[in-house]
């Protein structure tokens, strides 16, 4: 895989920290396409997935003292932050929709966050590597990555045992890392 | 178990996609730093993930990027200054607007400073460690002159706000409770929102409070307050049109798509 960014990670890090105005403008360049398609394919509506980037970004802001790279890449930390608060978000509003009949917020447009097999933005190389996957495996990391489900409650509530969500994801992921040319 | 047997369970995949409680995360943690081999089989299929995210590329909208980075507190980066003797700098200033003291302020800064570098200056020549001393000392003077002049350049910018608002709304506690207020000031012509929020209390990490203006009975968010609230005089809010009222609620951090009415604080109407 390409390196996307001019600078090095250790050194980047170090520049977020000192809160650097060119790093931001960095690390924005690099990674919010990026963080933003995924954000993009876990909730369809286009306002909630603008604060969701901007919440993803003044948490890896504020945050970014948390960042272990003994841990892992910086471009990982990220994904995964911003995938979880895609999740909080996509289990709050299920929370908020079961009682709505309380107050102003019936009138703010909720969205329908529901379990979706279909992508709500395909690009053409993303399409292709998808399909690449078998049935069961691009549900399961549909489910598992997209959607922020935890394995047992794939397992309960699609009547699938555990050890197969497990194989499943193996799979799903190894078919991924093919396409990716890894060293 | 064997490392290659670990490998195989699909147990790092699913720590990859964050699918584990935080004992098996931490067990993984702990392969990983033992065995080498298991932390470049974690890193590969990161990686692979990694690459799923970058050909699911897609570019926000430009206008993301401004309103993302204003609600981010960056460093000043303030210049090192070498003064010499004899040396004499002139300062521009932002604008005619900037009020008398911070001339004075920044005024006596420089004069200290070339002073004080003088005097270090005359007194040993030849000591480039006292030099350093004097240069880090510029550089602190320095700083706090761009402070002085970022915050008089704030303090006039919220004067012509507060000239320029068609109105002035002040949001009230919304519960007995409540003991803080704040103001709204709503430049109609101009399509513009801002708030003095100086008097609201500090939030625990984790909350913030977000603006909501009521339009024909409904709430539009108008933005989130930002965490450093205290910091300015004035922060500028996203623009509504027909508001009736505005109000403030405590909300998780980045804000949420709809008021969260218990924890409504303060709240004020427009006079008509």
């Amino acid at each position: 895989m390409s390196t996307r960014i001019q600078i090095q990670e250790p050194e980047l890090v170090q520049q977020l920290q000192e809160r650097s105005a060119k790093a931001f403008d960095m690390l924005y360049d690099s990674y919010s396409a990026a963080l933003y398609g995924v954000i993009q394919r876990m909730v369809t509506d286009e306002e909630l997935a603008n604060d969701l980037l901007q919440e993803a970004f003044v948490k890896i802001w504020n945050n970014i003292s948390q960042y272990d790279s003994g841990k892992g890449r910086l471009f990982t930390w990220m994904i995964n932050l911003t995938r979880n608060l895609a999740i909080d978000k996509l289990r709050s509003r299920g929370h908020r929709n079961s009682q709505k009949n309380r107050s102003l917020d019936n009138a703010v447009n909720e969205v329908d966050s529901s379990l979706s097999t279909t992508f709500s933005v395909e690009s053409i190389g993303l399409k292709k590597l998808v399909d690449g996957l078998k049935e069961d495996q691009r549900f399961i990391i549909e489910l598992l990555y997209f959607k922020g489900y935890t394995q047992s409650e794939v397992a309960e509530e699609f009547d699938i045992p555990l050890g197969t969500v497990k194989t499943r994801v193996r799979m799903a992921v190894t078919e991924l890392r093919k396409h990716f040319d890894l060293k | 178990m064997n490392t290659s047997e670990y490998i195989e369970s699909g147990i790092l995949e699913l720590y990859a996609i964050q699918g584990l409680t935080p004992a098996e995360m931490q067990e993984v943690e702990a392969m990983c730093a033992a065995h080498p081999e298991v932390r470049a089989e974690l890193d590969a299929i990161c990686a692979s993930l990694e690459g799923l995210a970058e050909v699911g590329k897609l570019n926000p909208p430009p206008a993301l990027k401004t309103r993302i980075s204003s609600q981010l507190t960056f460093a000043t980066e303030a210049p090192v200054h070498n003064i010499l003797p004899g040396e004499t700098r002139v300062v521009a200033m932002n604008s005619s607007m900037t009020p008398w003291y911070a001339v004075a302020a920044s005024t006596m800064l420089l004069i200290a400073s070339s002073g004080t570098a003088y005097h270090f200056y005359s007194k040993s020549q030849s000591s480039e460690q006292e030099l350093l001393a004097i240069q880090t000392k510029n550089s602190v003077l320095a700083d706090q002159y761009q402070n002085v002049q970022k915050a008089s350049f704030e303090i006039t910018e919220a004067m012509a706000i507060m000239e320029r608002a068609d109105a002035k709304v002040k949001l009230m506690p919304a519960k007995p409770e409540v003991t803080m207020s704040a103001m709204v000031y709503w430049d109609k012509a101009n399509n513009k929102t801002y708030i003095d929020p100086a008097s609201l209390a500090e939030l625990e990490e984790g909350s913030q409070y977000q603006l909501w203006a009521l339009v024909d009975g409904k709430p539009v968010d108008l933005g989130v307050i930002a965490v450093d609230f205290r910091n300015r005089p004035m922060y500028e809010m996203k623009g509504v049109e027909g508001a009736q009222a505005f109000a403030i609620t405590i909300e998780p951090m980045g804000g949420s798509a709809g008021p969260t009415m218990e924890k409504l604080v303060v709240l004020g109407k427009v006079a008509v």
